[in-house]
């Protein structure tokens, strides 16, 4: 058998087909046939182009991150939907992808140089102004890249960003219609308005309890009881260790004489300077000429102060004579601190480069510092000892705390071990309950866990925050049932009233209107409730209800003499009847800032809606495939 | 080559093979190496005219974005000398497409109405995309708005095409027959704007327009 593996192994067609792999690898690699095998699972394709897991897990990740720190420090990862933040960012993924194919339809071209460019350019990755290569894999690391990935993504970023830029830089707005968006904005308004309200209505209405009982019948199955649960918890407080915790004479002697010893008499200085910068103007060698010509004037005899004030080019101290105040070391530049820390009193020093430029530095006076006395301070060390001994003990409070109320089935033992009370919560729901406690966003979501629901567990220690750590156990549980009658009676009551009222009121504002219509009297029809009458009301004036408000800026233009009536319903439920008197246009004269800052924005609004239709138009026109 | 032959043969016999079929063989090699080089600096060359469009026009946008909102005319030169660098050595390009839309912006800024609508006509004469299109004709029809030429205007909305441009054609439609005097029809316009669109509340300005022409005889 091995001879005829040999013998047609000779065969020419043998060598065709070798040939052809030969080929296939040189040219394509190994993946060429490894991603024939290979099952594609994209969660979604784009014309054909597949979105991968890894993308769509990358971005999730990417998202849950920046969501996270949005939320701050009470947020709870469990409490993040994962299913819903994925199909997002699955939605913005395909977006993209419909964007990018579009804009390499067109030709469209980011090359490997141009990121290469605008990565060496990004201050995050620069030390000292220069690029870094080691800064640069550090911090794409922090944000979970790899160097190639992120070239990837900024290639991508970028390509959307041309086509996005085209479009929303070259939107413009045109005078006409800046002056009358601008001219409709600022137009004012004379108005008049009372009020119905609603409890005077109810006041007079009255529900039967047969009524009553028909809405319950017709309700019932949705007049559900919120799920509740009841628990108990034991709760870790470092405060409260704090009582017991004594600190020693000798422990604060001793401290204090660490702290004698670390403590370094560090003088402060009273200093004055005289700032020539380095401007694009003014070169080194410029700067340098000048500076060097006003120690001249001062060695001369010319009054410090007064060169600083006409000659420094720093308009912060230069009106005070050039004053800095009293400062201790780590104010200033390097280069700055050591010159005053090396001069005398009224000296001043030679021109001293940093980065600002060229300064002469005047001592103005010397305050010396001096180790402060036991008694000062035994304050200080003493709430320093106890803090450090406090952490040491809540830190091994805790350890147990964590250990033992794991390994129990309920909070009596780690209460006794711990001597700490058991204490229990009133029902809450989802949406929390009285007590701080019942209010933590983990608090709730471990409480209605199904560990702690039916497994009847304890809690994992939950950080309310950093001095108090709770365990919690549910120790009841209701689920959701129908309510009785007694229980919603006076609720359904007050509905049945409310939507009574609201009818009546609405007929009253309606009859009102048609009153005001018809030529009568608005302190008649208003029987006796306040009528409000407002000048110039603007779009954005507060001194009226917003439904008051917009409800005027919806009504006709009034010609002549004649109001127009509407009426509007508040939150309350009370309802207002609001009269337009006249529309007010002023003639808006706007200075050409005005015109260009306020066209610069109307314009790039109209681009933003163009190039939203635009993203529309392609992902309408892709073929998109979701799994 | 199991025959006995001398060495000399041999030689021979190559050389006549060489005689007959040597200058083909050199040719033919010399085809496909020049044919395998030419392809390599021809995509090449694509790839660094396409590159430098790209560049070009980065820098063309950076210059744009620096004429928004101040009087710069160094940054309006510029702005006009990479676009025009654009349009004529890039022509087929979407970059020079881009170009043509942002110069059109520039004149409008300093309203130089006609020379803004012979760029966008140029646009519209290098076969832009469907989407671009669309935009291109908002935007003349907004131009001929602003040179008082409603009638020109709105013989161009009725050119838009796509659905997710018929909201603004319709509110542009509106704005073109409000400033023609034709106030109940630009209400209508509007109207048909805000049911387009789905959601009055993205667009408070469109609603704001609407809300003045409510006129008496339509409630």
């Amino acid at each position: 058998m091995l001879q005829s593996i040999r013998d047609s192994s000779q065969s020419i067609v043998a060598k065709v087909i070798v040939g052809l792999i030969i080929v296939t690898f040189a040219l394509f690699g190994v993946e060429s046939l490894v991603s024939l095998t290979a099952e594609s699972n994209a969660p979604a394709t784009v014309n054909g182009e597949e979105i991968t897991q890894q993308e769509l897990y990358q971005a999730t990740e990417l998202q849950r991150r920046q969501l996270l720190s949005q939320m701050g420090e009470n947020a709870d990862p469990a409490l993040l939907d994962d299913s819903l933040v994925s199909s997002m960012v699955l939605d913005s993924l395909i977006e993209q992808k419909s964007l990018l194919l579009a804009a390499e339809d067109k030709n469209m071209l980011i090359s490997e140089r141009m990121i290469d460019q605008m990565i060496i350019n990004t201050p995050d990755f620069q030390v000292e102004g220069q690029f870094n290569r080691d800064r640069f894999e550090a911090t794409l690391r922090n944000a979970g890249f790899t160097p190639l990935s992120y070239r990837n993504l900024l290639k991508k970023e970028r390509l959307i960003e041309q086509e996005r830029n085209a479009y929303q830089l070259s939107a413009f707005v045109i005078p006409a219609e800046l002056k009358r968006i601008i001219t409709l904005d600022r137009q004012t308004r004379d108005i008049s308005y009372f009020i119905f309200p609603l409890d005077d209505v109810e006041k007079n209405l009255t529900v039967s309890d047969e009524e009553i009982n028909a809405k319950y019948e017709a309700e019932r199955t949705s007049l559900m009881t919120e799920e509740q649960v009841a628990i108990e918890y034991i709760l870790l407080n470092k405060n409260d260790l704090r009582d017991n915790v004594v600190v020693s004479e000798e422990e604060l002697k001793a401290q204090y004489d660490q702290f004698r010893v670390s403590f370094q008499a560090e003088d402060q200085r009273h200093v004055a300077h005289i700032l020539v910068e380095i401007t694009p103007d003014q070169d080194d060698a410029a700067a340098l000429a000048k500076v060097v010509a006003l120690q001249a004037r001062i060695k001369a005899g010319e009054e410090f102060s007064i060169v600083a004030s006409t000659d420094s080019d720093d308009i912060g101290s230069s009106a005070a004579g050039g004053d800095l105040g009293t400062n201790g070391k780590g104010v200033f530049a390097d280069a700055f601190e050591q010159a005053m820390y090396s001069l005398d009193v009224n000296q001043v020093s030679e021109p001293v480069r940093t980065e600002f430029g060229y300064h002469l530095i005047k001592v103005m006076g010397i305050t010396k510092a001096e180790t402060p006395s036991f008694a000062e301070i035994k304050q200080d060390l003493t709430d320093d000892i106890l803090t450090r001994k406090v952490e040491n003990i809540y830190v091994e409070r805790l350890e147990l705390m964590a250990d033992i109320t794991f390994s129990s089935g309920d909070l009596i033992e780690p209460s006794e071990v711990m001597n700490l009370p058991v204490m229990t919560s009133k029902p809450f729901g989802r949406s929390g309950g009285d007590l701080d406690i019942t209010q933590n966003a983990k608090v709730i979501g471990a409480a209605f866990s199904s560990d702690l629901i039916q497994d009847k567990l304890n809690s994992s220690v939950i950080e309310l925050d950093r001095e108090r750590t709770v365990v919690v156990r549910v120790k009841a549980y209701s689920e959701p049932r129908e309510q009785t009658l007694a229980e919603v009676a006076d609720e359904l009551k007050q509905q049945l009233i409310k939507d009574q009222a609201s009818e009546v009121l609405a007929l009253k504002a309606q009859e009102a209107v048609d009153q005001i219509n018809a030529g009568e009297a608005v302190d008649q029809v208003a029987q006796g409730q306040l009528v409000v009458n407002l000048e110039a009301v603007s779009r954005a004036s507060g001194e009226l209800p917003i439904e008051v408000r917009s409800v005027a800026f919806a009504l006709a233009n009034p010609d002549s003499l004649k109001s127009v009536v509407s009426s509007a319903e508040l939150p309350d439920g009370s309802v207002a009847v609001v009269l337009l008197k006249k529309v007010n246009m002023t003639e808006v004269q706007l200075t050409d800032e005005e015109t260009q800052s306020m066209g610069a924005f109307l314009g790039s609004r109209i681009g933003q809606q163009e190039y939203q239709s635009l993203v529309a138009e392609l992902k309408n026109a892709a073929e998109i495939e979701k799994k | 080559m199991s025959e006995m032959r001398t060495e000399e043969e041999q030689v021979e016999a190559l050389k006549g093979w060489w005689k007959e079929n040597g200058k083909s063989l050199v040719i033919m090699i010399a085809i496909a190496l020049s044919a395998v080089f030419g392809w390599k600096t021809w995509q090449q060359k694509q790839l660094t005219d396409a590159e430098t469009a790209s560049i070009t026009y980065q820098n063309l946008l950076d210059a744009v974005s620096a004429t928004v909102g101040k009087d710069s005319a160094d940054q309006v030169a510029t702005s006009q000398h990479l676009g025009s660098l654009l349009k004529a050595e890039h022509e087929s390009t979407e970059y020079a497409r881009f170009a043509a839309l942002l110069m059109a912006r520039i004149d409008v800024d300093q309203e130089k109405y006609s020379e803004a609508l012979q760029e966008l006509d140029w646009v519209l004469a290098h076969k832009p995309s469907a989407e671009m299109q669309n935009i291109v004709l908002l935007r003349k029809a907004r131009i001929y708005q602003a040179m008082g030429e409603f009638e020109k205007g709105l013989s161009v909305v009725v050119e838009l095409k796509g659905k997710e441009f018929s909201a603004s054609a319709s509110e542009l439609k509106g704005d073109l027959l409000l400033a023609s005097g034709k106030n109940v029809e630009a209400r209508r316009a509007y109207q048909q704007a805000i049911e387009l669109s789905g959601n009055a509340e993205k667009n408070p300005l469109l609603t704001m327009k609407l809300e003045d022409l409510a006129t008496s005889e339509e409630g």
